[in-house]
């Protein structure tokens, strides 16, 4: 009798323990033992890693599937001479010949494919873990950005701080500091505001959308910025409106000169645009 | 502090999550309630202290922990001057527009009476003119007079583990970084795509849903459908029907709305394929709006559930009916919130209340017999009350857990009292080596190739090999030497193509190929009906809820378990011999071993023959 009441104790010693250990396990259990990955696009399982991810193009494979990462449209080959958009008849293309965008830099991908979806994830989906694929794909862009050209620093397109709190955080910041980390370079995610919350561009017009963002954004740590080179970054390269707003600001504060990296730039204009470009 | 810009009485103080945990925490254990299950366990306990003074510290040291932005203060500053500019204007709006226009406060009430809805949500629901003059002021004023209440979207639940108020899910909830709340938040990733859900978003929803008055019907009653003896049907309200219920349709019903009256639960409806299955709930429905339940009727496919609005519409003239779907939805112009509600069980994640009646139609159909959440929905909508499934092809595990504490309910003959076709099986050995079928496709391999296995393109070299199986070839021509007409469901949509051409070559007919990608489905479908083909090959696209008058069917390698489950060769089973004018068919399994869904299929579909021959429901 006495026997059993010991076993039983000890058996309820033993359930309180391991039940206070199954709950610490629900809470930190993802870190102790983190989930497989998966692609981020299909979620189908990925290959384990055959090398450590000594280059960008290494670590792509670890976000995105191998079928997945096929119907992606690296951009290649002679392009816009300033923004580097692919498939262009002359010198510049229709938006660098009409100074709508006035930034030289270059993007990893055509908005195509998987593309759209994976920013639209990203944006208004909170699948922040997409990031990863598209800042690394960016980063192997950056890094021929950046060739012969000393990048003081990375600085990402910033929100107003109304969408910020809308959404929680800035899919922009989240793809340059993955380019920064790939560079090596500080990432300054506070040194740019935007003072007005400005319609979403994608809805806008070609002229209209230059006009919505003038004069958006504010350079604040003007004493860092002189004569420094700045990396901009942004998730989508349509006209260059954007990024030419903000790399005035930086300018207009003293930084010594401007490029920019995105993850993705559209070839053929949406929809809804009117007029022939 | 000054609050950011934007922010509501939800986004005020605290991230709303936290807050209600601090509450819970505070005001529960004041109350001498057990906030946690096992809080027994000292070193737990310690552990728990510290995990709530650890988020209340992080909550207090945000601005020194997580130093996101150093200029913060002089957005703040400038949040605050725009503030007062804005709030210069929104009182002048005032003036004008406030307190909340009737008729705003009136729609927005009604949208949320019943359901928990986003700020998002609401404005969504609005009519258009009405969306232009929102803001989120007015909610917040409606809160203040007590018509509104609010929770966080996702917060601490009953075990006071945090859990997402919409779907239920609790293991995959993520905290991550949000920059309104400056703290990690909590995330439900599990219902992300019906829009993101943070835990400092908040629900709102009416706060006392006005109980809908019993429906009562003017009408002359409809005439009663013809009760066998010793069934009697006791509600007096009766749905108009279209047609006079079958003897075993009619059965059913009695012993349905018996149950329902006995509060039993759960209760499945196991009907043979084309039985009439839908009807048979009517009585039950009747009996639970009569007497003053609120009734949810539900189906996982959107197609399925506009057709039971318009069906429940018909039954009940004079009802308000509430339809909720994807795209569309239905809801009553004024009054109080429907008593009878038709949704997709992806809707009915947005509804509050709990419902005393609900129907879940093809029960075991995607995505519902695949995703725990909306099981879990379901479930809760379903507490206290009855719960009834109805499906063709129930699921083993359905079968035995209602078994063990509900009932089943069986209409097992057709309404023309012939019994259900049951299938032959057509062994050949040879088809294991025949590409795309055997065990080259069990194994998940290139299944579908047909002609030319070393092949590399997915439409495989095919017809040109010009090959039919012998014993489909065998099938086909008994079929159209007897004047029938024979649809032929292959496992891939790559096989369509090939198998067709191979066909047509063989046989000297037009022979139409469809899948749910190819453009003339609906055109074949039509052809089908007005019986102008004699010859179809498909995928299991006309697996369910299409009638074809006359037609016999073939599945070609049947053993392809991982697409032609015991449920679906049921289904495929279940085509021919629907309508009274042809209530006799064939079905043929094609396939080159036994597999244990074959005998399965063939089991259930015995069965059912054998329970309406004890019943002498067949003639």
């Amino acid at each position: 009798m006495f026997q059993k009441e010991k076993v039983r104790h000890r058996l309820q010693i033993y359930r309180h323990l391991t039940g206070g250990l199954a709950r610490v396990r629900e809470d930190f259990g993802d870190l102790l033992f983190p989930p497989p990955a998966g692609c981020g696009y299909c979620g189908s399982e990925l290959m384990p890693p055959l090398m450590p991810w000594w280059t960008p193009e290494n670590a792509v494979d670890q976000t995105l599937c191998r079928r997945c990462l096929e119907q992606v449209v690296f951009t290649s080959g002679p392009g816009c001479a300033r923004c580097g958009r692919p498939e262009q008849e002359d010198r510049l293309c229709v938006f660098c010949r009409n100074d709508i965008c006035r930034v030289s830099g270059g993007s990893a991908t055509v908005y195509e494919g998987i593309i759209p979806e994976l920013t639209r994830r990203l944006k208004f989906k909170g699948a922040r873990q997409l990031a990863a694929a598209l800042g690394r794909m960016a980063a192997i862009t950056g890094m021929k950005v950046a060739a012969g050209w000393p990048v003081t620093a990375v600085v990402p397109v910033p929100l107003h701080q109304e969408r910020l709190a809308e959404r929680g955080y800035n899919q922009a910041q989240l793809i340059a500091g993955e380019v920064a980390r790939w560079l090596g370079r500080p990432l300054w995610s506070d040194i740019l505001l935007r003072t007005r919350n400005t319609k979403p561009q994608s809805g806008l017009d070609i002229a209209d959308r230059a006009k919505n963002i003038e004069g958006a954004f504010v350079a604040v740590d003007v004493k860092n910025l002189s004569r420094r080179s700045i990396l901009l970054v942004d998730d989508v390269l349509t006209t260059g409106a954007t990024l030419t707003a903000a790399a005035a600001a930086l300018l207009v504060a003293g930084a010594g000169s401007v490029r920019f990296v995105t993850a993705s730039v559209t070839v053929a204009p949406p929809q809804h645009w009117k007029g022939d470009y | 502090m000054p609050p950011a810009p934007g922010a509501t009485l939800a986004t005020k103080a605290l991230p709303l999550w936290l807050a209600e945990l601090l509450a819970r925490r505070l005001f529960g254990s004041l109350a001498g309630e057990r906030v946690l299950s096992s809080t027994f366990f000292p070193l737990y306990k310690v552990y728990w202290r510290l995990r709530g003074a650890g988020l209340a510290a992080a909550w207090g040291f945000k601005d020194t922990l997580w130093q996101d932005n150093p200029w913060q203060d002089t957005l703040r500053q400038q949040g605050a001057t725009q503030e007062q500019d804005v709030e210069v204007e929104v009182g002048a709006d005032k003036a004008a527009a406030a307190p909340p226009a009737g008729a705003l406060a009136e729609t927005v009430l009604r949208v949320t009476s019943g359901r928990y809805l986003s700020v998002s949500e609401i404005k969504a629901e609005l009519p258009r003119e009405e969306r232009a003059a929102f803001r989120q002021e007015y909610l917040d004023d409606l809160v203040r007079r007590g018509s509104l209440r609010f929770m966080a979207a996702v917060g601490p639940g009953e075990s006071g583990d945090i859990e997402c108020r919409r779907c239920g899910s609790r293991r995959r909830i993520a905290f991550s970084w949000c920059a309104r709340c400056a703290i990690a938040c909590p995330e439900c990733p599990e219902c992300r795509d019906m829009g993101r859900m943070r835990g400092c978003d908040a629900l709102y929803t009416a706060a006392e849903p006005p109980a809908p008055p019993a429906f009562r019907q003017d009408t002359t009653l409809a005439a009663t459908p013809a009760a066998p003896s010793g069934v009697t049907l006791v509600t007096p309200l009766q749905p108009e029907l279209p047609f006079a219920l079958s003897k075993a349709q009619a059965q059913a019903a009695g012993e349905l709305a018996a149950a329902s009256a006995a509060r039993q639960s759960p209760v499945l409806v196991w009907a043979a394929c084309g039985a009439g299955k839908t009807e048979v709930a009517f009585h039950a429905v009747a009996r639970e709006l009569e007497s003053g339940g609120r009734v949810l009727v539900t189906a996982p496919r959107r197609d399925v559930v506009i057709d039971l609005y318009h069906r429940l519409e018909a039954a009940f003239p004079g009802c308000r009916i509430g339809g909720l779907w994807g795209g569309g939805r239905f809801l009553p112009a004024a009054g109080p919130s429907p008593q009878l509600i038709v949704a997709t069980t992806h809707q009915a994640m947005r509804l509050s209340a709990s419902f005393s009646l609900v129907i879940l139609d093809e029960c075991d159909a995607f995505p519902y017999n695949v995703t725990p959440m909306l099981q879990r929905t379901i479930a809760r909508l379903s507490e206290g009350g009855v719960f009834i499934q109805m499906t063709a092809t129930p699921a083993l595990s359905t079968r035995r857990q209602v078994a063990a504490s509900g009932r089943i309910i069986y209409i097992p003959a057709r309404h023309h009292g012939h019994p259900l076709p049951v299938p032959s099986l057509h062994l050949d050995r040879s088809l294991a080596s025949w590409p795309g079928g055997g065990v080259e496709a069990g194994a998940g391999g290139e299944v579908g190739r047909w002609g030319g296995r070393g092949g590399s393109s997915r439409e495989g070299a095919a017809g040109d090999t010009g090959q039919v199986p012998k014993v489909l070839a065998e099938v086909i021509g008994e079929t159209l030497a007897g004047g029938g007409r024979l649809l032929v469901f292959v496992p891939t949509r790559a096989m369509v193509a090939p198998v067709a051409r191979s066909l047509q070559q063989n046989f000297n007919i037009e022979v139409a190929g469809v899948h749910s990608a190819s453009p003339e489905r609906d055109l074949v479908r039509e052809k089908l009906r007005s019986r102008e083909l004699a010859l179809v090959v498909c995928t299991t696209i006309f697996e369910r809820g299409l009638t074809f008058p006359g037609v016999d069917v073939a599945v070609l390698f049947a053993d392809n378990e991982a697409v032609f489950d015991r449920a679906t060769l049921v289904q495929i089973a279940g085509r021919p011999g629907r309508t009274t004018a042809f209530p006799e068919g064939r079905v043929y399994f094609i396939a080159a071993r036994k597999s244990r869904s074959m005998l399965g299929a063939v089991e259930d579909i015995r069965y059912l023959n054998r329970l309406a021959g004890e019943r002498k429901l067949l003639l």
